[in-house]
This record gives structure tokens, sequence and C-alpha cells, in this order.
């Protein structure tokens, strides 16, 4: 068996491919920062607070995320919600898996 | 005393363009307040990793120099340009500062400092250029992408270190014997000359020359290298005109063997030697370039 280091990274990138994805599947319903962060890493995705944080920025830049702060609770946050352009993207995105899926699936039959 | 958290805002701001700030403040004191109440402040603020980290990964710059994409050029630049520059420095600080009636071991000391001084130069120009080209989306984008006909032919004769030391193993005898001639009978050599130790110039520029050789081979050879080898043939022929011309056999012998004339005529010939073997040196510099298609 390969030694861990080396097994680690490999499930990493795995996951962290689909990171974005998952939240903005998740952001349909507009969330804050930390809930989203339990949320992806109770679902086994692989995001560190300090990759989370910065690609949200990232992606409202790029607007697939609208943001607004929310100061009704003791403590002020920020909420982000996918935009139209985000769920276009989801979209896009959940298709491109459903095809990496069944595309792995054949290799899988096809190579036994 | 601040607390950690105010501590830890401050630094990840440090590095943080200014217009940015207050909003990433906010939204940082927010996550950190959040994973404080489940964690603990010190948990919270190790999950969040070292500030400057974070900020980079905010301001999205590059936690590089220079990336992986132009590393192999600027390795090979540099050590070209090292190799060309710094061995012909060396030696023209020594033979400037020998010249200038110093010692031989005050012109090795300059000569050193001299190349030092260059190397220094070069490394931080060079590596300046390819930061700033990392940098530089505008010039990044005008690198066209790798073509495999550029690909340098390879060379048609490989020069083996056999050859290279050959040289050396030359050099070393002819020196031991001149020493052996010199000790024992009256000297072929000025006797003044030979005792101020300036010969020992010539051992240096051979010692170059052949370190010169060796990373060449290393390093690859191209015009560069070429042109350096070039300079230093003439500046070796250029040495040994005006060491002859200048007095470097001893009269003395030649009237002891009863040839006077030999002084003249072995003058030129020792010229007309050490200039064929110039010629044969730089012919084969420029033969050992790679033609590219």
């Amino acid at each position: 068996m390969i030694e861990d280091d080396a097994l680690a990274t490999h499930r990493q990138e795995l996951r962290r491919g689909t990171a974005v994805l998952a939240c903005l599947l998740i952001l349909r319903r507009a969330d804050y920062g930390y809930a989203l962060l339990e949320r992806l890493q109770g679902s086994g995705f692989d995001v560190d607070a300090n990759t989370l944080y910065p690609l949200l920025r990232r992606l409202e830049k790029q607007g697939l995320l609208t943001s607004e702060w929310n100061t009704e609770e003791s403590r002020p946050r920020k909420f982000y919600l996918t935009s139209a352009d985000g769920m276009a993207l989801a979209d896009m995105l959940s298709a491109d898996f459903t095809a990496l899926h069944s595309a792995l699936a054949t290799l899988k039959e096809e190579t036994r | 005393m601040n607390s950690l958290t105010d501590r830890y805002v401050a630094a990840t701001l440090r590095s943080i363009p200014p217009v940015q700030r207050s909003e990433i403040e906010l939204e940082l004191r927010a996550a950190i307040a959040d994973a404080q109440e489940e964690r603990g402040e010190v948990a919270a603020l190790r999950s969040l990793g070292h500030p400057d980290t974070l900020a980079a990964a905010y301001s999205e710059r590059p936690l590089h120099l220079i990336g992986p994409g132009l590393f192999p050029d600027y390795r090979r630049v540099l050590a070209v340009l090292l190799s060309s520059v710094v061995p012909i420095v060396f030696l023209a600080a020594a033979i400037a500062d020998f010249r200038a009636d110093a010692g031989l071991g005050s012109a090795l000391l300059v000569a050193a400092n001299a190349a030092l001084l260059v190397a220094l130069h070069l490394a931080v120009w060079t590596t300046l250029v390819f930061a700033l080209i990392e940098r530089s989306p505008s010039m990044r984008a005008r690198r066209t992408p790798w073509d495999p006909a550029s690909l340098p032919e390879l060379p048609a004769r490989r020069i083996d270190l056999g050859s290279i030391i050959g040289g050396s193993a030359v050099t070393a005898v002819i020196t031991a014997v001149l020493m052996v001639l010199q000790a024992t009978t009256v000297g072929v050599i000025d006797p003044t000359l030979w005792n101020s130790g300036a010969l020992l110039i010539v051992v240096v520029f051979a010692a170059v020359a052949i370190a010169f050789d060796v990373i060449g081979y290393y390093v690859g050879w191209g015009v560069p290298q070429a042109l350096a080898s070039l300079l230093l043939t003439v500046l070796f022929t250029a040495a040994v005109v005006i060491a002859v011309r200048g007095g470097l056999l001893n009269p003395a012998y030649f009237d002891g063997i009863g040839w006077p004339a030999g002084t003249e005529i072995v003058g030129w010939i020792i010229i007309a030697v050490v200039v064929l073997l110039g010629l044969g040196s730089v012919s084969t510099a420029f033969r050992r370039i790679p033609t590219k298609k």
C-alpha cells in the first residue's frame, strides 16, 4: 500500500474538485460561512476554513454568489446566496459530474 | 494586551490591499467568533492557518517568486550567465591587478572579490527580471508555447572529459619540465620574472580554462560559452605575446648553450605555437555549438 501522505493527497484531489459545486448547491438556500463550512466537512468534502472563505469571495467576485450582511442576530453575519449565474454553472457542473460518473462506470465494465 | 483574535486579524490585514481591509476584517471576525463558540479561540485561529497564507489566499497573490512555468528557463539562464561571465571577470581582474605590480596573493584576492560581486549582480538582476515576468500577465501572454522543432541538434562530436583532463595533464607536465630546467640549469625563463612568481598566473589561467570547459560540459555549450572561450583565448595569447616581448626568456641561457639568436627565435616560436593552439581551441569552441534547425 502506498504511503499515507500520497494516499491522502489522491483522496483530497478527488474531493477538492467537487467543493465548488457543493457550495453552489448548498447556497441555493442562503447561509453564512461557518455553517457552510460545517455542512461541507460533515458531508465529506475536504475544505479548510482558510480555503473556504477566500473561495466564497472569489465566487462572489465572479458573480456566482451574492452576499448580504444580516444584522438581525446578536452577531452580524455575512450570508451568501447562489445567483442565477451560479445556478447555471451548478447545472453545468452537475451534468459534467454525472457524465464523468457514467464514463467511469463504463470503464470499470470494459476493462474488467 | 490585545486579544489573540485582534493580533490575528491585524497580522492578516497587514498584507491585504487597503481597499478590501474593512470588509475582510468584518468577515474574518465573524468567522472567528463562530468557530470560537464551538472550539475555543486557539483552535479557531489554528483552523484558519497562518495569517500570511490566509491573506495571500484572499488577495490572490502568488506565494512564489518564480513559478514552475518559468523556473527551468530561469535556472538555465542563470547557469549560462554565471558560467560564461564569472571566469572571465576573475581572470581579467587578476591580470589587471597583477600588472599593477601587486603580488600574486593580492591579485587573486582582488579577482575573487570582483568575481563574487559580478556573480551577485548577475543573480540579483536575473531573478528580478524573471520575478517581474512571473507577475506580469501581459508579458507572460507573449510567451509562445514550446515548439519541438526548436530543440537543439545533438552535437556531432561530444567532447569527452578525457580530452579535457588530457589538456590539464599536458599543462602540468610542461610546468614541471620548466621548473626542473629552471632549478637545475641557468634558467630558460628570465630569473627576475621567475622569482616574482608571475608565471603562477599561467597556472591560474589554465585552471580557469579547465574549470570553464568542465562547467560548459555540464551546463551545456552554446554561443555565450563559445564567445567567452574566444575572449579567454585572446586574453591568454595577448598575455603571452606581452610576456615574451617583454623579456620572458633569459638571454643568459641562450648565450650559455651557444645560440645567442635563440632568445628571439624561440620567442617567436612560442608566440606562433600559442597563436595556433588558440586558433584551434577557438574553432573547437565554435564547432561545439549545437546547431538549431
